[in-house]
């Protein structure tokens, strides 16, 4: 068997593993019903900090739909951290007369520096993280909060989700958070949320801070402080009915530079947790979150390599036999048969088919159907194969971005 | 409240499950190779038989006295097989490109090659004896070729369809792998000089090596 269509089965098997074992979890669980056993009676003393720099466009609302929640206002507090910002952001704050500090240092370094410098001035039971270009629902905070009566949770997601998709990178964005919403609740059954995102993520202060706080050398401090908790043993959980929306990039170069961080994070994240790789000490974060994250890589670059090389195989000889024809006056379609191996076909069927299976059981959880009308079709379809394609390429570049320079710059 | 066992168990059954998946779509491929092999296999025995009845129907001729309807039922016959034996050809190349599971395909085509190799011999035969006046081009390539010598060998190909296409029965088209390990056509290679592919061997005494144009193959049957 030639070396590249085993290559192709390894990275057939391993797909075909972890979409099984999401589609177990999901039919086990279905996640929209066992969230309706939670019962809105539990209220700790909650600090929403919010690290701001430079977003004058969006602080506001995101003040509002803070201000508007339904958590009970007593018990609810709002701190800002502005670190360092250059536009109207202090004035915005300052009319909108909600809470905030100044820090000055390390500006344009990460978020991590803010939080950090106003974790210290927080008292609260909980502390819930916002990006200051997020809003949640006004129910959000309760719904969240709810998971904090089992003592050895740490923190708690919500549904991160587009406010708004204007544009095509945008509506692909949409589809993207839609499914990594899906899998994160299906992560919560096995003790394996990875990440716990900036749109709405809600922790227990003392544990916050005992295990550190974030890690300011990390471009992804959500991605860290959650192998974190997990390493020392606490548990998160992700609540599926409470939503946050956060406004995503609406050009190809600003996602092209967000994910770039992103990748770059998480290569930083799994390099530090390396040695929980099975370790069975480390509990799930070793069974599973350190090898899925690995295995994920593995895949997107394997997957890439293995497209590639049968790509270039096949347009090297294609290429050579159009120079050759044409130096002969030979018609270079005249013969040209694409012919697929029968396994290629059966095996790219499978996962393809399980794919759109995949994606129409995931949306449907937010209501949403991939599959009305013509234009959502062909969205789908740009996702699971053209912007899918990216990740692979954009994983390449971090790693050399990651082994070749010694500072990352935020933004 | 909510439940919270962790569900550890899901992996056991995701794996099992994608075991079972995984098993069945190489099975299927298998089955899908295996049917189209079993296909070709039947369709080179068919092959065989013509050929026989080709030699056969050439030794009759040599054993009773000459006979002027022999040489055009022998024509006929030589073309249908050559014909049937240009999409065995096809169909077997087919089948080379799509075999990923290593269903051993080698004999089947050593099989077809000297079955090609008797029918060069048997056209020669039929000049001589019956005078035509067809062209013999036999067309070396290799069956292991690497991208340059395989997009070199697809030129070939196609210039040679195109002169069969132009010239129809004036031309017996003979394509041969030399690299098989077969005794036979290692003779014949080291008896023409031939060291490259692709080559072609025009009525039995012009040797070309490296692509060749329709126009230059042309020069030598016209």
């Amino acid at each position: 068997m030639e070396f590249l269509v085993g290559l192709y089965l390894f990275f057939a098997f391993l797909t075909l593993y972890f979409m099984f074992l999401f589609l177990i979890l999901f039919f086990r669980n279905r996640p929209d019903k066992t969230e309706k056993l939670l019962d809105l009676t539990y209220f700790p003393s909650l600090t929403i900090l919010i690290p701001v720099w430079n977003e004058a466009k969006t602080i506001a609302e995101t003040i509002r739909a803070v201000r508007n929640s339904d958590y009970p206002k007593s018990k609810l507090k709002i701190l800002v951290v502005n670190h360092g910002s250059t536009d109207n952001t202090r004035k915005i704050l300052k009319k909108l007369k909600v809470p905030f500090i100044d820090y000055l240092e390390n500006v344009g370094r990460g978020k991590a520096y803010a939080a950090n410098y106003g974790l210290k001035h927080i008292k609260t039971e909980l502390v819930a993280m916002l990006d200051a270009d997020c809003y949640p629902e006004r129910s959000a905070f309760s719904k969240v909060v709810q998971y904090f009566k089992f003592k050895d949770v740490a923190a708690v997601t919500a549904s991160v989700l587009l406010k708004e998709a204007k544009n095509f990178i945008q509506r692909l964005q949409e589809l993207e958070y839609i499914f990594i919403v899906w899998v994160r609740k299906l992560l919560e059954y096995i003790d394996s949320i990875y990440v716990t995102p900036g749109g709405l993520s809600i922790y227990r202060t003392k544990i916050l801070k005992k295990v550190g706080a974030f890690d300011i050398h990390n471009m992804t401090e959500d991605i860290e402080i959650a192998w974190r908790l997990l390493d020392n043993k606490y548990k998160i959980k992700m609540c599926l009915g409470a939503r946050s929306y956060v406004t995503v990039p609406d050009t190809l170069k600003k996602w092209w530079r967000q994910r770039l961080r992103w990748d770059i994070g998480g290569i930083q994240t799994w390099l530090k947790y390396r040695s929980a790789f099975f370790n069975p000490k480390k509990g799930m974060l070793g069974w599973f979150v350190a090898p899925f994250f690995f295995s994920s890589m593995l895949l997107s670059l394997l997957g890439f390599f293995v497209f590639l090389g049968l790509f270039i195989k096949r347009a090297y000889t294609q290429i050579l036999f159009w120079l050759y024809s044409s130096s002969v006056h030979i018609n270079p379609l005249s013969t040209y048969e694409f012919i697929i191996s029968n396994l290629y076909v059966i095996f790219g069927l499978l996962i393809f088919g399980i794919s759109l299976f995949y994606v129409y059981i995931g949306a449907k959880v937010y209501q949403k159907n991939p599959f009305s009308g013509i234009r959502n079709f062909f969205e789908l379809l740009v996702y699971l194969t053209v912007y899918l394609m990216a990740f692979p390429i954009l994983m390449l570049q971090s790693i050399f971005l990651f082994l070749t320079q010694k500072e990352y710059k935020w933004r | 409240m909510v439940k919270e066992k962790v569900q550890t168990d899901a992996f056991l059954k995701a794996f099992i499950l994608t075991i079972i998946v995984f098993l069945l779509g190489i099975f299927v491929g298998y089955l899908l190779e295996a049917n189209t092999l079993s296909s070709v296999k039947e369709d080179y025995s068919n092959l065989e038989i013509d050929l026989t009845d080709l030699d056969l129907q050439s030794t009759y001729y040599q054993l009773s006295t000459s006979s002027p309807e022999f040489c055009s039922a022998a024509l006929e016959s030589n073309l249908k097989f050559a014909d049937e034996s240009y999409e065995f050809g096809l169909k077997l190349d087919r089948l080379e490109q799509t075999n990923k599971l290593d269903i051993p395909l080698i004999n089947d085509k050593k099989k077809y090659v000297l079955s090609k190799l008797r029918f060069w011999f048997n056209s020669i035969q039929l000049k001589k004896e019956c005078g035509f006046d067809y062209h013999t081009v036999v067309y070396f390539y290799s069956q292991f070729p690497d991208p340059k010598t395989k997009a070199k060998q697809n030129t070939q190909s196609a210039v040679l369809s195109e002169l069969k296409e132009k010239h129809g029965n004036n031309i017996m088209l003979i394509p041969m792998a030399m690299d098989l390990d077969l005794a036979s056509v290692n003779t014949i290679v080291d008896q023409y000089g031939i060291d490259s592919v692709p080559a072609v061997i025009i009525d039995e005494s012009v040797v070309l090596l490296g692509v060749q144009s329709a126009e230059d193959i042309e020069n030598y049957i016209s």
